[in-house]
């Protein structure tokens, strides 16, 4: 078919292939449900031969086959004249109705199984704080774009009656340019300078998550060979610092792989329509933010990512906090030229007027020296008493906590000019967020009875993609950001999504 | 409306500080306490109780704990009520709050999403409400204008609908 129009004015199926798609998704369900009931009821001595066990695993599998048929032919999708409508439900039937003007976002993506059988997927991301899932499972790929380009328009021109005149210019878009394009030696930096203590954190739940679940086996086994073996207990030394090895090495591919599978063929796009990420390997993604809907800019690095001159770029749209993450596009090497690109292109105001620079006060170097080096050096070093080599860790905690403490709360910074503000944290881990006044969307003063004597204020920003903190300012200092933030949102002549 | 010209002067913006808050109805405060002092009954009554059926190890410590925290709260409710309260402008709505803790918080007119008057059962027996105002910036960045009569938040509420829509 070369040459299909859209048209969604009739009630439409998905691809038919979307049966396997329904069905490996099912199935996967029912696998992660049954397994460990499985594992539960007969441990590792379940017998596959068994005729019964055989026969009901058939029987799950003919029923679920069933099922992604029913569900198949039940599900429909089209389009009214103001918006978009879902019916499914095999037994108790659901209808989902998605004014256009409410759609905030539609995403096209292809996980493993999608891209085997030549489909995609469809997710329409709404602005109600309902997390009501909108998802078609398998379209022909050309049909997804052509809807996807649908609803963006029909959106806009829902929000602005005036933008139906241009809408032929912007059907037939110019083809952007990658900002950012990842080659697979970026990916494998990427990979080794993750923030590898997180990934050992990660690998270490899963591991003893699996060694949880199948301990009682392996205590009955390392026992018996302890027991039979006391010769054993040298090695299991020399085991250790070799399991310790393997550990590290691990987080290392680890951390490789996992940056390849979700970065693979990354493209970021970035002009004055908005922001577009396409990336993965298995699981192909593709997310954009509208410029109206992003909210904030924010880089992240950390001393690993640093010398190989990346920069970790977060836009960041608006979100009920627990969508937070699924919500905002990630771009994990940016060089300096890319993020002012990125800058130039969302806040040419930048630019346009200087910065006035607020810092935190000199009491909050001390605060969280006390806090952070200090308290915990002395608790550790009250067990000294006990165990004399805890003197010494005391010691080199303080050592090296007291700088980190004292350099973080010293260069922690908040920016402001004429239109935007620039917040800036830490030393080693640093961080800079960047926002428009006008995304605010109320703004907060704290103060405990220590700090008013001290005539200092903690200074709470709140946007719709979450809020940050300015800690212990000057009080007038953050009275007057506080004023004039209220007069900028309040004088503000664009919305903020 | 002309804004460009506009320097980081702030002599010349509005300043909050400056405005006098509203101070909240005296019922609110009464309500409080009402409150706190019902809540040690309860608690003590279910002590004593306690000290009743079991072995007669430290009787007092229970209740008297108990009332040396309710003497703390009443304080710190009593002290607080000073800190407690609110101001409406032409664009914006703030409340403040806290003795030890204080807080105060903003909400433009023109970033309130929406307003609900809810009321507790002990602010009905004391003809309270309180007003909520939701904004897009998640729960920390709500506001609730507590201890007004019934009357005056609904007529709060409409009052801020009406300007919100305005802004809008």
């Amino acid at each position: 078919m070369p040459n299909n129009e859209l048209d969604l004015s009739q009630p439409q199926r998905q691809s038919v292939v979307g049966v396997g798609v329904i069905f490996i998704k099912k199935l996967r369900r029912a696998v992660n449900v049954l397994l460990s009931i499985l594992v539960i009821q007969f441990g590792m001595k379940a017998d596959f031969t068994s005729f019964w066990l055989n026969g009901a695993i058939g029987l799950v599998f003919l029923g679920l086959l069933v099922a992604a048929v029913l569900t198949y032919r039940n599900f429909f999708f089209y389009a009214t004249e103001d918006s978009f409508i879902i019916e499914k439900g095999v037994l108790s039937k659901e209808r989902i109705t998605v004014p256009f003007e409410r759609i905030q976002t539609v995403n096209v993506n292809q996980n493993l199984i999608q891209r085997i059988l030549g489909v995609v997927g469809l997710n329409i991301d709404t602005a109600g704080s309902s997390a009501k899932e909108l998802e078609i499972a398998a379209l022909p790929k050309a049909m997804a774009k052509q809807i996807q380009s649908f609803l963006m328009e029909s959106k806009q021109a829902a929000v602005d009656e005036t933008i139906v005149e241009e809408e032929p210019n912007s059907t037939e878009k110019k083809e952007r340019k990658a900002l950012v394009r990842l080659t697979l030696k970026d990916l494998v930096k990427v990979g080794l300078t993750e923030n590898h203590l997180r990934t050992a954190g990660i690998l270490f739940a899963l591991i003893s998550g699996y060694f949880w679940q199948f301990q009682q086996y392996f205590e009955g086994y390392t026992n018996e060979v302890i027991e039979n073996n006391s010769n054993m207990l040298n090695s299991l030394i020399t085991m250790q610092s070799f399991i310790a090895l393997a550990f590290i090495l691990g987080i290392g591919i680890f951390s490789i792989i996992q940056a390849i599978l979700k970065f693979y063929g990354l493209r970021f796009y970035c002009d004055e329509e908005g922001v577009k990420l396409e990336s993965g390997l298995l699981k192909r993604v593709s997310y954009q933010i509208p410029e109206n809907k992003i909210q904030l800019i924010k880089w992240s690095t950390n001393p690993l990512r640093r010398l190989v001159g990346f920069k970790t770029v977060v836009v960041k749209q608006a979100s009920s906090v627990e969508l937070n993450d699924k919500l905002s596009i990630m771009i994990p090497a940016c060089n300096e030229l890319h993020l002012n690109r990125v800058l130039e292109n969302f806040f040419p105001e930048q630019a346009t007027s200087d910065f006035k620079t607020y810092s935190a006060q000199r009491w909050f170097c001390y605060q969280l020296v006390l806090l952070f080096a200090l308290l915990p050096a002395a608790l550790l070093a009250s067990l000294g008493i006990y165990e004399t080599p805890f003197f010494f860790i005391a010691i080199a905690w303080f050592l090296i906590a007291a700088p980190f403490s004292w350099m973080y709360a010293k260069r922690m910074r908040l920016e402001s000019n004429r239109d935007m503000l620039q917040l800036q944290r830490a030393w080693v881990f640093p961080q800079r967020i960047y926002l428009h006044y006008y995304k605010l969307q109320s703004v907060q003063l704290k103060q405990n009875v220590f700090q008013k004597r001290r005539g200092l204020a903690h200074l709470v920003l709140h946007t719709a993609a979450g809020s940050y903190q300015m800690w212990q300012m000057d009080e007038s200092e953050a009275l007057e950001i506080y004023n004039y933030a209220l007069y900028k949102i309040e004088t503000a002549e664009r919305s903020w999504m | 409306m002309e804004f460009e010209n506009n320097t980081l002067s702030v002599e010349g913006l509005p300043q909050l500080e400056a405005l006098s808050f509203q101070k909240l109805n005296k019922e609110y405060l009464w309500m409080r306490l009402t409150f706190m002092v019902s809540l040690y009954l309860l608690l003590l009554g279910a002590a004593l109780l306690y000290n009743f059926f079991t072995e007669k190890f430290a009787v007092w410590l229970l209740p008297s704990g108990l009332s040396l925290l309710l003497i703390w709260f009443l304080i710190a409710e009593i002290v607080g009520f000073k800190y407690k309260g609110f101001v409406l402008r032409e664009h914006d709505i703030s409340f403040k709050t806290g003795w030890i803790f204080f807080s105060m918080t903003s909400v433009p007119f023109n970033r309130i999403q929406h307003t609900e008057v809810t009321q507790g059962p002990f602010e009905r027996i004391f003809d309270l409400a309180k007003v909520k105002v939701y904004t897009a910036g998640g729960a920390s960045s709500d506001i609730a204008i507590v201890g007004l009569s019934e009357v005056d938040a609904k007529q709060l509420k409409e009052h801020i609908n009406l300007l919100s829509s305005k802004h809008a």
